[in-house]
C-alpha cells in the first residue's frame, strides 16, 4: 500500500483553500471544510485502510492549522476515513446524490465525534448545542460544497480515481 | 441533477448566452442614449455602401473622412476607458492603504494610551475548521511574541497567543471553546471569568444570582490571571438568564472587538 503524490497534492491544497480562501464563504461562522470532501473523495475509493490512512493525514493537518487539541481531527478524520472506506466497497454508483449524502453523513459523523470529544475535554462545553449550531450546519454546507468541488473538477479527478464516478463512469461491481 | 446539467451542454451554451445578453442588456440600459462600439463599427462599415448609390465622389471622400474620425474616435474611447480603469485601480488601492493606515495608528495608540509596548501584526489565516476560533498573525518568536501575550485592537481584547513560530504565531480569540479569561462587570464590579462557546458570543461564568448585572453592562479585563492588563475591555453583556439551575446566572457577553473581521491586532508585549 503506497499513496500516490497527485492525492496527497489534492488533499495539502485542500488545507491551503481551507485557512484562506475558505474565509471568505463563511456563514454565521460556519465555513465548508474542504480537507473532509478531499478525505471522502480519497477513501471512498481506496478502501478501509486507505480510508484511515488519508483520514489521518487529513486529521493531522487540520490539527496543525486550527487552534485546537492536536489529535480531535487526526482521529475524528480516521474514523470518518475508514467508514468512508467501508461505504465505498457497498456502493455501486457514486453519482452525485450518493456523495451529498456519503459527505453530509461523515461531515455529521466527524462532527458529532469533534463535539462529544470537546464536551469531555472543555469544561462546561454544550455538545448537544455544538452539534445543532456547528456540526449540523457545517454538514449540509460541506455537503453542497463538496458536491460541487468533486463536480467542477470531476475530469481531472476521474484519471486520479478512476471509479469515483465523476466522469460518468460506473463502477462494475462490489 | 447536475449529471443531468452536463448531459444537456446544448441548453448549458443557450442559457450562457441568454444570461450574456441580459448582462450586455443591463449595462445599456444602465447607460442609456449613447450607442455602443459594436454599433458605431457596423454602421461606419455600412456607411460607404449607403451613401456610395446616391453621392458623387466629394461624398465619398466625407465617408472616408468619417470612418477615419470614428476610428480615431474609437482609439480615443480605448485609451480613455483603459486610464478610467487604472485610476479606479489605483482609487482603490490608495483608499483602503488609507484605512488600513487609520487602523495601523489607532493600533499604535493602543501602546500608548496604557503605556505598553506593542507589535502591530496583520491577520494572514483563519483557523481551519469552524470548531475553534484562532487566527493566524504575521509576527513571531523573532519579533519578541511570546505564548500567552494578549493581542487586542483599538475596540477591545481580541485573545491571547496561544502558540508561536518563528515569524508567526496562533491567537485564541475570546470566542474559542478553550479561552478563558478573568474579567469583571465595570458598573456592578461583580467577577467572574469569561469563557469562549465557540459561537460569536462569550458567557461570563461564575456570577451569582443576586448579582446586578445588566444587558448593556461593560465587561473588562479583571487583570486576576496576570495576563491581560486590568480595565481592557472585553465585551459587553447582551442576555442574561437567572432562571438557570445552579447558583449562578448565565451572562452572554459580545466581544467589543470585531472578532469575525478582524484584519490588523496589537499584540501587548509589556
Amino acid at each position: 500500500m503506497k499513496f500516490r503524490v497527485p492525492l496527497i497534492f489534492f488533499l495539502l491544497a485542500s488545507a491551503v483553500l481551507q485557512v484562506t480562501v475558505v474565509d471568505w464563504l463563511s456563514l454565521w461562522g460556519v465555513r465548508p471544510n474542504l480537507i473532509l470532501v478531499a478525505v471522502y473523495a480519497l477513501s471512498i475509493t481506496g478502501g478501509e485502510m486507505r480510508g484511515i490512512m488519508y483520514g489521518a493525514l487529513g486529521g493531522i493537518v487540520m490539527d496543525c492549522l486550527s487552534g485546537g487539541m492536536m489529535g480531535l481531527f487526526l482521529s475524528g478524520y480516521a474514523l470518518v476515513g475508514y467508514l468512508a472506506g467501508r461505504a465505498g466497497r457497498r456502493v455501486f454508483n457514486i453519482s452525485e446524490v450518493a456523495n451529498f449524502g456519503g459527505i453530509f453523513a461523515i461531515s455529521l459523523v466527524q462532527g458529532a465525534y469533534s463535539a462529544v470529544v470537546m464536551s469531555t475535554f472543555i469544561n462546561g462545553y454544550d455538545a448537544w448545542a455544538a452539534i445543532l449550531g456547528v456540526a449540523l450546519p457545517q454538514s449540509v454546507y460541506t455537503a453542497c460544497a463538496g458536491v460541487l468541488m468533486l463536480w467542477l473538477f470531476r475530469k481531472r479527478l476521474a484519471d486520479m480515481v478512476p471509479w469515483l464516478g465523476l466522469a460518468g463512469r460506473r463502477r462494475a461491481g462490489a | 441533477m447536475l449529471r443531468h446539467v452536463s448531459n444537456n451542454r446544448g441548453l448549458l451554451v443557450l442559457a450562457a448566452v441568454v444570461l450574456a445578453c441580459f448582462l450586455w442588456m443591463t449595462s445599456q440600459v444602465r447607460e442609456p442614449g449613447g450607442a455602443s462600439l459594436l454599433e458605431r463599427g457596423v454602421n461606419a462599415l455600412a456607411y460607404p455602401f449607403v451613401k456610395g448609390t446616391d453621392s458623387t465622389s466629394k461624398s465619398f471622400r466625407g465617408v472616408w473622412e468619417g470612418y477615419f474620425y470614428l476610428f480615431g474616435l474609437s482609439a480615443e474611447n480605448d485609451r480613455l476607458r483603459e486610464e478610467n480603469g487604472r485610476l479606479y485601480m489605483e482609487n482603490i488601492r490608495l483608499r483602503e492603504a488609507a484605512r488600513k493606515a487609520g487602523r495601523l495608528d489607532a493600533l499604535s495608540q493602543l501602546g500608548t494610551e496604557y503605556g505598553f509596548r506593542v507589535r502591530p501584526a496583520s491577520v494572514v489565516g483563519r483557523d481551519a475548521s469552524s470548531w475553534f476560533k484562532s487566527v493566524l498573525i504575521d509576527a513571531g518568536e523573532s519579533d519578541g511574541v511570546a505564548r500567552n501575550m494578549p493581542a487586542a485592537t483599538y475596540t477591545g481584547v481580541v485573545g491571547k497567543v496561544r502558540e508561536t513560530f518563528g515569524s508567526s504565531a496562533r491567537v485564541t480569540l475570546l470566542t474559542d471553546p478553550g479561552s478563558a479569561v478573568s474579567a469583571l462587570d465595570e458598573r456592578s464590579r461583580d467577577a467572574g471569568i469569561l469563557v469562549g462557546d465557540g459561537s460569536s458570543l462569550c458567557r461570563l461564568q461564575y456570577i451569582e444570582k443576586h448579582a446586578d448585572v445588566r444587558p448593556g453592562d461593560l465587561v473588562l479585563a479583571s487583570g486576576l490571571d496576570g495576563l491581560i492588563p486590568k480595565g481592557m475591555p472585553l465585551g459587553e453583556v447582551v442576555k442574561t438568564n437567572r432562571a438557570a439551575s445552579g447558583y449562578f446566572q448565565e451572562v452572554y457577553v459580545r466581544p467589543t472587538a470585531d472578532l469575525e473581521h478582524i484584519e490588523e491586532l496589537s499584540i501587548i508585549l509589556r
